[in-house]
């Protein structure tokens, strides 16, 4: 059988959805010797031993894979989060894996965004024969939102690509002015539902009961946070002496920073998987984080959790993990086996699993 | 016979519309438009690798308004015009009214969505500059991967057939 992978454009530094793909796309090609894979676009990017198909990614948001298959038959087509239509007289299993709907659930922040996923992500979901979901809360947001039926949606959780950036051996690369430094580490994208007023306003009350802490508060990622909490920093004039901001950070220094770190702070309103906590949980670092959505599914019982809407419940929680040293202990001593519950190996046989249900 | 003109003939034709350049080659521009659709680090560090490259490029920046006040404390030498919603062919309307720019030598769109890099919207700017004058026109998708499109008319029209083709099977 022949099988296509879609996924996002090529990249030279490989983030987000790429990530995905990649790895389960790594370990499938290990573990399945039958079928045969092509990827749509491409790959020139990666090194997996893959046919090309060429492929225009025109400017309609559904992408028509009308022309690509009469010219390249295939049995089954994979896409990763791209919305794709296939006319109904070209046989052919389309399978759509959504990460979440966030920008559906939150138009107020995400409102250039709302259109893309209410009509052309619920057209690409409606059309598809099966949907992978990477959480039983993204499952739960397909059904409640698209009007999906339970049955065709697949729950397939991420792991960790590449999993050597992970490796207990990894050391990674020291960010300057940190090393002698403790701190609270957050990593984390942009947006509002990543909610980083809570995340400041919660360490700074710590910060605020502890004055003789020399505990920091590290955070990775784009200038636009620094926007967000510009108001926050203003009013606690001594607030830019705990809170530091790294920019992006190269993949070495993000394992440095995971590893250095006292505790890993996660306190988004919303995530369809949560991959920080994933990446933190991995290196054995305790790990405080929200008691929302799909945040609950990765972490298990191996974390601490607050209440992302209640700064006092983010620092109630930072002061257990902080204070308490057996605690934190007991959580980094938790934290591996938890995260070994979650692989791309795990991700691709379950993936294999549902192709060849399908092809049946 | 051989088929030379069927599906992969196609792509290959649109394709080598664009080509993957780099910072060197975008500073030969002495004057750049420039389109910042996400307000990122990563926006910072390509224009910083174009100033490097060519410390005397004058560059007019196109952005959200909430990003003009960032940009202008980044690069002060450089005029930032506000622009809200959808980049459309009118933000070139807003250009001449707010800012003196002698004809540009280059257009970059700077986008992190890799999606972008066929909108219909930059593909109008683009076309409309080039009718203007001879404007080379660029892409960057998340600031790492730089392309360089070099007949905007013909690629937008392989586009078209492309999606033609697509609509027609739907009726075959």
């Amino acid at each position: 059988m022949k099988i296509g992978i879609l996924s996002q454009n090529k990249e030279k530094n490989i983030t987000g959805i790429n990530r995905v793909t990649l790895g389960t796309l790594t370990e499938l090609l290990k573990l399945d010797q039958e079928n045969q894979y092509s990827f749509i676009g491409r790959t020139d990017w990666f090194s997996l031993p893959l046919d090309s198909i060429p492929f225009v990614p025109a400017t309609d948001r559904v992408l028509s894979l009308n022309y690509l298959l009469k010219a390249n038959p295939l049995d089954i087509i994979h896409s990763h989060y791209r919305p794709f239509h296939v006319g109904s007289r070209i046989p052919c299993g389309k399978i759509l894996t959504i990460h979440d709907l966030i920008p559906l659930l939150f138009p107020e922040w995400y409102g250039s965004q709302y259109g893309y996923y209410n009509e052309a992500i619920r057209q690409g979901a409606a059309e598809a024969d099966i949907i992978i979901a990477v959480s039983e809360y993204t499952k739960r947001d397909i059904v409640e939102y698209y009007g999906i039926p339970e049955e065709k949606i697949k729950v397939v959780y991420n792991g960790l690509f590449p999993p050597k950036l992970f490796a207990e051996t990894a050391v990674g690369e020291a960010v300057a002015g940190l090393e002698r430094e403790d701190f609270l580490l957050s990593v984390s994208g942009v947006g509002p539902h990543k909610n980083q007023t809570g995340l400041v306003e919660g360490f700074l009350r710590y910060r605020q009961h502890h004055p003789d802490s020399n505990l920091k508060l590290v955070l990775t990622g784009p200038v636009r946070r620094y926007e967000v909490i510009r108001e926050i920093l203003e009013k606690h004039k001594d607030a830019e002496k705990y809170i530091v901001f790294t920019g992006f950070v190269t993949d070495a220094q993000l394992v440095w920073l995971y590893r250095r770190a006292i505790a890993f702070l996660y306190v988004s309103f919303y995530e369809g998987f949560g991959l920080p906590i994933l990446e933190a949980l991995s290196v054995g670092k305790a790990v405080i984080c929200s008691d929302t959505t799909s945040m609950p599914e990765v972490g298990g019982n191996a974390v601490e959790y607050c209440n992302p809407h209640d700064a006092d419940s983010i620092e109630a929680a930072i002061t257990h993990v902080i204070n308490d040293v057996e605690y934190r202990c007991g959580l980094e001593a938790l934290a591996s086996k938890q995260a070994a519950l979650f692989s791309y190996e795990r991700a691709a046989r379950e993936t294999l699993d549902i192709y060849r249900r399908f092809l049946k | 016979m051989e088929n030379l003109y069927g599906y992969d003939e196609l792509c290959r034709i649109i394709e080598s519309c664009v080509t993957e350049t780099d910072y060197k080659s975008i500073s030969e521009c002495k004057s750049l438009l420039m389109v910042a659709v996400n307000e990122e680090v990563r926006l910072k560090r390509c224009v910083d690798s174009l100033l490097k490259e060519s410390p005397g490029m004058q560059i007019v920046f196109i952005a959200q308004p909430s990003m003009v006040p960032v940009l202008k404390q980044w690069y002060e030498a450089c005029p930032s015009i506000a622009w809200k919603g959808k980049y459309t062919v009118e933000v070139l309307k807003e250009l001449g009214d707010e800012v003196r720019l002698s004809q540009p030598e280059g257009f970059f769109y700077f986008s992190e969505q890799p999606v972008n890099m066929r909108d219909e919207n930059f593909m109008e700017i683009a076309a409309l500059l080039q009718q203007q004058g001879d404007v080379r026109v660029f892409c960057s998708t998340i600031g790492e991967d730089l392309y360089e499109y070099h007949n905007i008319h013909l690629y937008c029209q392989g586009i078209r057939i492309y999606n033609e083709i697509n609509k027609m099977i739907d009726y075959m």
